[in-house]
């Protein structure tokens, strides 16, 4: 019988400890590495505009789930060497050396930290494969989904590893460094006790998480708003303010207990509460993991709705079912053989425009933002479309009035005005061939979405007799052929819609194979300063490129093609957000289940000595089930309420409007929570099983 | 065997400093079997930790077999440990992962004795103190009195100078307290072990040969027993009644 005989039997012997720390180490590794796996694929990196937000996006949710999964694993490993602690301190009362102990004990960690570690990655790539895999079978195959493998996320995947270890190695130090042999032969026994909390906790966490949603999400949009100012970058450090109030919150909940006005209640939970206020700082940081997790899942989650509902609503308010424009001097089709294919697809058209529009040199204030944050007015020149106001009347139906110097703005229905961009931003309008320019004035807005989709900044209307004069003159190069129209059920009429497409692309020449942002003004510039112009160049005009409605400038709108294609083109998007969601909600379901376990494991010789006072398998059972529903109930509705209110901010906030679209996006994240709370509920029962097993009842 | 001289010690909580040992000193001879006693707070189980180095002393010299162990370095004090103290706590601090017979082994796999003669030595202690049908069995499958009995195996197994004990028959019944009592004789009278024993229990107390009664933090006086048990157990208890202290009664 020697040493490494005896400390492997100890090991058998304690195989659930092993397993409990394998466990979170594995799952932890898993889910970091497999997002991360997910993330780097050049798939996704192709997707995700430099820059923009959503890979901002990405980035914060990559951190929180590994911050979250670190503290996960943490927490399993500070249990480990908490049951680990009565073997050392026997050992090193029986005169073991410490050094050859913390040998052993790293030598151990070593083998089983690095199996789990490995494993952990190691699955992490047929897993992540699996997922997108299925997420083609069931939901969208394009081929633009193709999944890429992508090495930089084995590189995070290790970073992670890196880190994860030298957290294991640290609390391990910390351990052996507690020289204190009787320190350590208590530490098994040793409880936590927390000061009194105070009663206006739970109101000053909740105060503090208002504040600090506010402090967050609101203050720096007013400040650009009112003071053409944005916060700088610490700002983003109010977000403490709310971490601050859901830790009070969670606290108060774990920790406080009252009569109060219910002493029936009080009474009934007090063992539970009790028992929790026992363990109050380690419940809470975990419950506080927790929530962050479920605010990355139904964040998550919710980005996924807004990119979907972002591309198939933008359309459902367009007066007109189809719209088509191209350069006039292109040989698209016109009216006659767009009625022969909607008859060759039974298609019934309700009503046909069309219209001319004039490509005019203006110049413009827009909004710009320089490095400190200032937002500035800036001048542009570029093209924009116009048209008269006799023929916005025709097409719109409602009477426009304008006098020669006057012009009005063409907005998309119930849209408000951008930030970036003033509806009354029109300075001057070139005339086509020459260096004079009229200043008209602005006379408000009218509305026809199908128009404002077209031309960037706006479309503008003009008197008939401006237009006229702006007429004289131009070249078929200054012109673009407009057509609407209307059909009857319009969600039935896609393959109608497909065939339009393909004719359109088919019959489209170098004259209008353009980037959606291309600008010929802009470009002329760019080159007359020797600058590059980054829309210039030919897209991929085939019919079944992915991205052709959002790339190519003059694709055809309808609005059953953009529901129907909607997905596909935010397919990676919606794959990701579902993607980040299934891996926070597994993590958050993880760590629940291991807490509700722990308290059962902690607790059994006190549900032991409660049977002994007489209490039955009911009461112990009513113990066990009151304190997992804190454990599983605060954290996910903490973490949906701050999702919520973070949701709700910054839809409106976007803006300073909510519409119609955002209302439905809110009322889909209700829904959303509610799956949450029916997968976490899911797992508490499974806790509760085991718990009450493991409590022998 | 074993000299503490003019120990003190205290503790502080905030600015405040409270003595808890004030110029202890004691002396224990071979083969003696001593006990301290005294009420709650008279820093009983202080000065037994004091002894057993587990924390740190501010004044006067532990000696043990002509050896200051005070101020010993960490890998000299594993030594004394292993080789020169034994030790029973009150919650036997057995490992539950390991049988009776592999916690016994303990001390000895620790200072890497040959297995054979280990073994051997294993199962002559078991045999002595009738623990030898438990050998194969884990602590979880036996009594407290057959735990702390395993325990005071355990602490003989590398024949120390010294069994340190710190309220061993706490956790026990009256007949476990007995056995284990036993054992501590047997060990003394088989093996001439030297016992320092912390207990509250006069009934514990009466079999030792001499009591050391501390009261708040300074020894208080000695009474050494001369005639029988049951006539040293009663002046046991009228000492601590006239300290005011609590002593439990199991006679």
């Amino acid at each position: 019988m020697t040493m490494h005989k005896i400390t492997e039997k100890l090991r058998r012997k304690n195989k659930d400890q092993y397993r409990l720390l394998g466990i979170c180490i594995f799952l932890s590794m898993l889910l970091v590495s497999s997002f991360a796996m997910m993330f780097f694929s050049p798939s996704i990196q192709e997707a995700l505009p430099p820059g923009g937000d959503t890979r901002k996006l990405m980035w914060l949710m990559l951190v929180a789930v590994a911050v979250g999964c670190l503290l996960f694993t943490l927490y399993g490993s500070s249990l480990f060497f908490r049951q680990k602690s009565r073997e050392f301190g026997v050992m090193l009362a029986l005169g073991a050396e410490k050094k050859e102990l913390s040998r052993q004990l790293f030598s151990e960690l070593r083998a089983s930290v690095g199996i789990y570690i490995l494993s952990g990655l190691a699955a992490a790539l047929p897993v992540s494969y699996l997922i997108w895999l299925l997420f083609r079978m069931l939901v969208i195959d394009t081929q633009q989904m193709q999944y890429r493998f992508g090495i930089a996320g084995v590189f995070a995947g290790l970073l992670f590893a890196v880190a994860l270890s030298l957290c294991i190695l640290f609390l391990g130090i910390r351990f052996i460094r507690r020289a204190d042999i009787m320190e350590i032969l208590n530490a098994g026994r040793k409880t936590e006790m927390i000061r009194e909390i105070s009663p206006w906790s739970k109101k000053l966490g909740i105060l503090l998480i208002v504040s600090g949603l506010f402090l967050a999400m609101a203050v720096p949009q007013l400040t650009v708003r009112l003071f053409r100012q944005g916060m700088p970058a610490v700002w983003n450090l109010t977000w403490l303010v709310c971490a601050a109030g859901l830790y009070l919150v969670i606290l108060s909940a774990v920790g406080q207990s009252r009569k109060g006005k219910h002493p029936e209640t009080y009474y009934s939970n007090i063992i539970s509460t009790n028992l929790m206020r026992f363990a109050a700082r380690q419940t809470t940081r975990n419950m506080c993991v927790i929530s962050l997790l479920v605010f990355v899942i139904v964040l998550s989650a919710f980005w996924g709705v807004m990119y979907y509902y972002s591309v198939t609503e933008g359309g459902s308010d367009m007066p007109y079912d189809y719209s088509l424009h191209y350069p006039a001097g292109e040989a698209q089709m016109g009216e006659e053989e767009i009625r022969e294919l909607a008859e060759e697809y039974g298609v019934e058209m309700t009503s046909f425009e069309e219209l001319d529009s004039l490509e005019l040199v203006i110049r413009y204030t827009g909004r710009d933002m320089d490095e400190q944050r200032r937002y500035f007015d800036v001048e542009y020149e570029k093209l924009a479309s116009f048209v008269s106001a006799s023929d916005f009347a025709r097409i719109s139906g409602s009477q426009v009035t304008l006098g020669s110097g006057e012009y009005r703005t063409v907005a998309a229905e119930g849209s408000p005005e951008s930030f970036w961009t003033d509806y009354d931003c029109l300075n001057a309008i070139r005339f086509s061939g020459s260096e004079e320019e009229m200043k008209p004035r602005f006379m408000g807005t009218v509305e026809c979405g199908n128009l404002n989709l077209v031309s960037d900044p706006f479309a503008f209307v003009l008197a008939d007799e401006d237009y006229r004069r702006f007429a004289e003159g131009i070249s078929e190069e200054g012109k673009e052929k407009h057509i609407l129209f209307n059909v009857k059920h319009v969600m039935e009429t896609y393959d109608f819609a497909d065939a339009l497409k393909q004719e359109m692309t088919a019959r489209a020449t170098a004259t209008s194979n353009h980037y959606t942002l291309y600008d010929a003004r802009e470009e002329e510039l760019a080159l007359a300063e020797g600058r590059d112009y980054s829309y210039a160049g030919e897209i991929d005009l085939s019919p079944d490129n992915p991205r052709l409605i959002q790339e190519w400038k003059y694709a055809p709108f309808s609005k059953v093609l953009l529901q129907a294609e909607a997905m596909e083109m935010v397919a990676v998007f919606v794959l990701l957000s579902i993607y980040v969601s299934a891996i926070s909600l597994t993590a958050a379901g993880m760590m629940s289940y291991v807490r509700s376990i722990t308290i059962a494991m902690d607790n059994r010789q006190l549900f032991e000595d409660l049977k002994k006072l007489g209490a039955d398998r009911a009461y112990v059972k009513q113990v066990i089930r009151v304190q997992l529903r804190r454990i599983f109930a605060y954290p996910v509705a903490a973490g949906c309420a701050i999702s919520g209110g973070f949701s709700l901010l910054l839809t409106y906030f976007n803006d300073m409007s909510l519409q119609v679209f955002e209302v439905k996006m809110l009322m889909a994240e209700i829904l959303l929570m509610a799956a949450i709370v029916g997968v976490m509920y899911g797992v508490y029962r499974g806790a509760y099983r085991t718990a009450g097993r493991i409590a022998g009842i | 065997m074993l000299q503490v001289r003019h120990l003190s010690k205290s503790y502080t909580s905030g600015s405040l400093v409270y003595p808890v040992l004030k110029d202890v000193s004691l002396r224990v001879e071979k083969g003696e079997f001593v006990a301290v006693m005294g009420p709650s707070g008279s820093g009983k189980t202080t000065l037994l930790n004091c002894i057993s180095c587990f924390i740190p002393h501010e004044q006067g010299s532990i000696v043990l077999a002509d050896q200051d162990i005070s101020d010993l370095n960490e890998t000299e004090l594993a030594r004394v440990r292993n080789r020169q103290m034994g030790f029973v706590f009150q919650d036997f601090m057995l490992l539950d992962g390991l049988s009776v017979f592999e916690n016994i082994c303990l001390p000895q796999i620790i200072a890497r004795r040959p297995v054979v003669q280990m073994e051997e030595k294993a199962r002559n202690i078991c045999r002595l103190f009738g623990i030898e049908k438990i050998m194969e069995k884990y602590p979880v499958e036996i009594s407290g009195g057959e735990k702390q009995r395993t325990a005071v195996a355990r602490a003989l197994m590398n024949q120390p100078y010294v069994i340190l004990a710190d309220e061993p028959t706490g956790n026990l019944d009256s007949k476990s307290c007995k056995a284990v009592i036993d054992a501590f004789l047997q060990a003394k009278q088989e093996l001439g072990a030297t016992i320092f024993m912390v207990t509250h229990d006069s009934f514990a107390a009466s079999f030792c040969d001499r009591v050391v009664v501390l009261k708040d933090g300074q020894v208080y006086g000695e009474l050494t027993r001369s005639g029988g048990r049951r006539a040293f157990m009663d002046e046991l208890l009228n000492t601590i009644r006239t300290l005011g202290g609590d002593s439990d009664d199991n006679a």
